[in-house]
């Protein structure tokens, strides 16, 4: 007994130090789907990049849809017409700033750096309460 | 159990350590793994040398200088008139027309010297996002003319930079470097980068004596840069302006005396690509240089030129048909039009590039000589003379592909060829080159092969052309293209953390061009051969902990040295909560310029930067702080002069 138990704690150590094959915009993908959505196995996103849709693709919690009305969020990466009451999340500050009425967040490059934000009412108007490890993201405007 | 607790212990600590998956750092990380750098890097195209956005950061590099001084077996030099070259380790200055410079597509050329390395050597960097450096490339990929020696800069991106940026640097001698960008995308798809610099650097003054009297050598600088990328969607233009001031430094004079002014230059440039689909790329550019020397030396400056009436009769030092002036005033104006035009085939084991350009490039050329009898040596009436008055123009017609073959994951083949087709307008008979390249990349486990052949030329320059002796002058149809056989390879093994390299590089070249002081430009009659041996060593303990250190050697084979022949170069990059340090020591052997012998050199370069917030932060830089750097000798002259001065720089950056 005592022996299975080591095995399986070395084995667990072992996955630990192989997961980190995906890479580091999967992974910062993956704790946002994960904190808006705490209680689904796998999330159905739309998204209208091709090279975002590739970076999605492979990722085991993320089911890329193509239509709009699968999904349980919207990645938008350059449409600025995008009229939907889906969760939207963009990856650009122009979209960000936009989108300011609607979108929950964003994961965009500003001043020569990545950053991350969230808009408090928009997360409020979809019921959204972010893990603890996100709240420092939260903002309250733009 | 003891050991069992211990073993988890460790595991967890290290697994812990790998695994650390907090927002914060999993940003970081994605910062590292999205640089632009990863995306522009031709790893088949020679040996890189690239300075990351991060490192040039960290090391508040302000001028493009900064960089060149510290690229591993490549030394960094400054000719009499203070413009700057580069040298292989033991070898003489590398020909300006075998170094290309690129600003993102752009190549920075010019038909009077060749290239225009010289005029962009020293840029303010605050624009551009990193360097690559590619040392013995003959690779045509980046649809270049031929080169053995590549450096591409690349501009910073509107879609990463939305903001924009203030950055203010002050050195302790008086001098000062400012600029300004701005970037911002459009919701219609249009976006903009633009920034603008203003520079004064100062040098040391040094003093030669003659007669009495005392001359001051400096080198101080003044220059404005422009630059904008617009971009709409496959629409990218970019527009660039250098303009700049130079003292004489010592100056064209014999006696090393310089009175004044210096060299006032001026490109500016336009460069409009578009991409279409099935991989197709069209580039348009236009370049505009204004090149005016203007050297004063009232002890006499000797100026060869074949109207010239001869004073072998007056003094053995002087050779026949030389001028004895003591202004000299050379005027260059280029231009140069570009259409590049190249397709990319990909299919699953090829990349196939296949490209055709043409360039016009246009070549003017006047001097004007003033004597004032009252101060040279020999027995003149007062005179002004217009020497050479000579104009000219290139088309260049060029082919070129280049295969890489994948033969499977871990090999690769890559084999390319260009022929460049040279029609001059009058007086140069036409030139057809080729240049071929063969080479071989296979990776085994963590350790990759590197093997590459190489045949290329160099081009003479209109003003090298234009060097004969002949009234009136004609340019010298004798002269022809040195030609170039490189040969190189490396082995690299690499981990996680770390990877060494060793890597071997031979060159020889045959009709080397060299300036004969009757003659002109001609060709030498013998080959002239060296070799490179660099042995690299990198060490990343994570992302703001590095260390790299280069032993480079080079081998001039039976030729006079003329330069260091080793070189050892460390460079360490330090984070440690809101710091960042960096520290570069180089090491340069000593040797002999004609009479003159140069100690040993230990340059030590240092930076710390203090992070007030994401968007403000205070640095300090010292260059060469012990004052022991590399120092280079003049012919004729018995002081020596350090590449790069001793400064210390306060810097402040606040973005918004």
């Amino acid at each position: 007994m005592k022996k299975s138990i080591q095995i399986l704690i070395l084995l667990s150590l072992y996955s630990l130090l192989q997961a980190e094959s995906i890479s580091a915009e999967q992974k910062i993908y993956n704790l946002i789907f994960t904190g808006i959505f705490p209680h689904k196995y796998r999330v159905h996103v739309w998204v209208d990049d091709t090279k975002k849709r590739e970076i999605l693709s492979g990722m085991s919690k993320v089911i890329v849809v193509s239509s709009k009305k699968d999904a349980d969020l919207l990645l938008v990466a350059k449409n600025f017409h995008i009229v939907s009451d889906k969760i939207l999340f963009v990856s650009s500050y122009a979209l960000l700033k936009h989108y300011r009425k609607s979108v929950v967040g964003g994961f965009y490059w500003k001043k020569g750096r990545p950053n991350l934000l969230f808009l408090r009412k928009n997360l409020s108007q979809h019921h959204i309460t972010l893990p603890r490890s996100l709240q420092k993201y939260v903002e309250e405007e733009l | 159990m003891k050991w069992m607790f211990l073993l988890y212990t460790n595991l967890f600590m290290v697994a812990s350590l790998i695994a650390d998956d907090s927002m914060e750092s999993l940003i970081n990380m994605y910062k590292n793994e999205s640089k632009l750098s990863n995306i522009t890097k031709r790893e088949s195209a020679g040996y890189l040398e690239l300075y990351t956005r991060d490192e040039l950061e960290k090391m508040q590099a302000h001028n493009l200088l900064d960089v060149l001084k510290v690229v591993p077996s490549l030394i960094l030099s400054k000719n009499e008139i203070g413009i700057n070259g580069l040298s292989p380790l033991g070898g003489g200055t590398l020909p300006d027309a075998s170094i290309r410079l690129y600003v993102n597509d752009h190549e920075m050329t010019s038909a009077s010297y060749g290239s225009a390395f010289l005029v962009w050597a020293d840029i303010p960097l605050e624009y551009i996002d990193h360097i690559e450096i590619y040392k013995v490339t003959s690779s045509i990929e980046f649809g270049n003319e031929v080169a053995s020696l590549i450096v591409r800069v690349y501009t910073k991106k509107a879609e990463r930079e939305e903001g924009s940026k203030i950055r203010l640097m002050a050195s302790a001698n008086g001098g000062y470097d400012t600029n300004i960008y701005n970037a911002h995308q459009l919701e219609n798809g249009f976006s903009y980068f633009a920034y603008a610099n203003k520079d004064t650097i100062k040098s040391d003054r040094y003093y030669n004596y003659r007669k009495g009297k005392r001359y001051t050598i400096k080198d101080d600088k003044k220059s404005y840069t422009l630059f904008a990328n617009l971009a709409y969607k496959e629409w990218n233009v970019d527009i660039g302006s250098y303009a700049k001031k130079t003292d004489a430094y010592i100056g064209a004079g014999y006696f090393h005396t310089p009175s004044g002014k210096g060299i006032d230059t001026l490109q500016t440039y336009i460069h409009v690509e578009k991409k279409f689909a099935q991989n197709i790329k069209l580039q348009l550019s236009y370049d505009y240089i204004n090149n005016d020397g203007i050297f004063r030396d009232e002890n006499y400056i000797p100026i060869t030129d074949g109207s010239s009436p001869g004073t072998k009769a007056v003094t053995p030092n002087i050779p026949p048909e030389t001028w004895i002036v003591q202004d000299y005033e050379v005027y260059l104006h280029d231009t140069i039009s570009s259409l590049i035009l190249e397709k990319r085939f990909i299919a699953e084991k090829n990349n196939l590039l296949v490209g055709a350009f043409i360039k016009h490039k246009t070549f003017e050329d006047s001097a004007k000589l003033r004597s004032n009898v009252s101060h040279t040596p020999l027995g003149f009436t007062p005179y002004v003379v217009d020497i050479n008055n000579e104009n000219n123009s290139l088309n260049l017609y060029s082919l070129y592909f280049e295969e890489n073959y994948y033969f499977d994951t871990n090999t690769q083949f890559v084999v390319s060829m260009k022929g460049d087709f040279y029609r001059y307008k009058k007086n140069i008979p036409n030139k057809d080159e080729l240049i071929a390249r063969v080479g071989a990349i296979k990776n085994i486990s963590k350790l990759q092969i590197k093997a590459f052949a190489s045949h290329l030329y160099t081009p003479a320059t209109f003003l090298q052309l234009y060097s004969t002796r002949e009234v009136p002058q004609k340019p010298n149809p004798r002269l022809k293209y040195p030609t170039q056989d490189l040969y190189t390879g490396s082995v690299r093994y690499k981990e996680k953390a770390q990877s060494i390299e060793l890597s071997f590089s031979t060159t020889k070249i045959k009709n080397a061009i060299y300036y004969d002081m009757q003659n002109g430009y001609e060709n030498k009659q013998t080959n002239n051969r060296y070799s490179i041996y660099q042995l690299s060593y990198k060490y990343l303990w994570n992302i703001g902990n590095k260390i790299y250190l280069d032993y480079s050697y080079g081998v001039t084979h039976g030729q006079v040295r003329i330069n260091p022949n080793q070189m050892l170069l460390a460079r360490i990059f330090n984070q440690y909560k809101k710091f960042d340090f960096y520290q570069e020591l180089k090491y340069e052997n000593s040797y002999d310029y004609f009479n003159t012998h140069l100690h040993a050199s230990y340059g030590y370069t240092s930076a710390v930067k203090y992070h007030w917030n994401e968007d403000i932060s205070i640095g300090f830089r010292g260059d060469n702080i012990f004052n022991t750097g590399y120092k280079e000798a003049y012919k004729r002259f018995n002081m020596t002069f350090p590449i790069s001065e001793q400064r210390f720089w306060l810097n402040f950056e606040v973005v918004f």
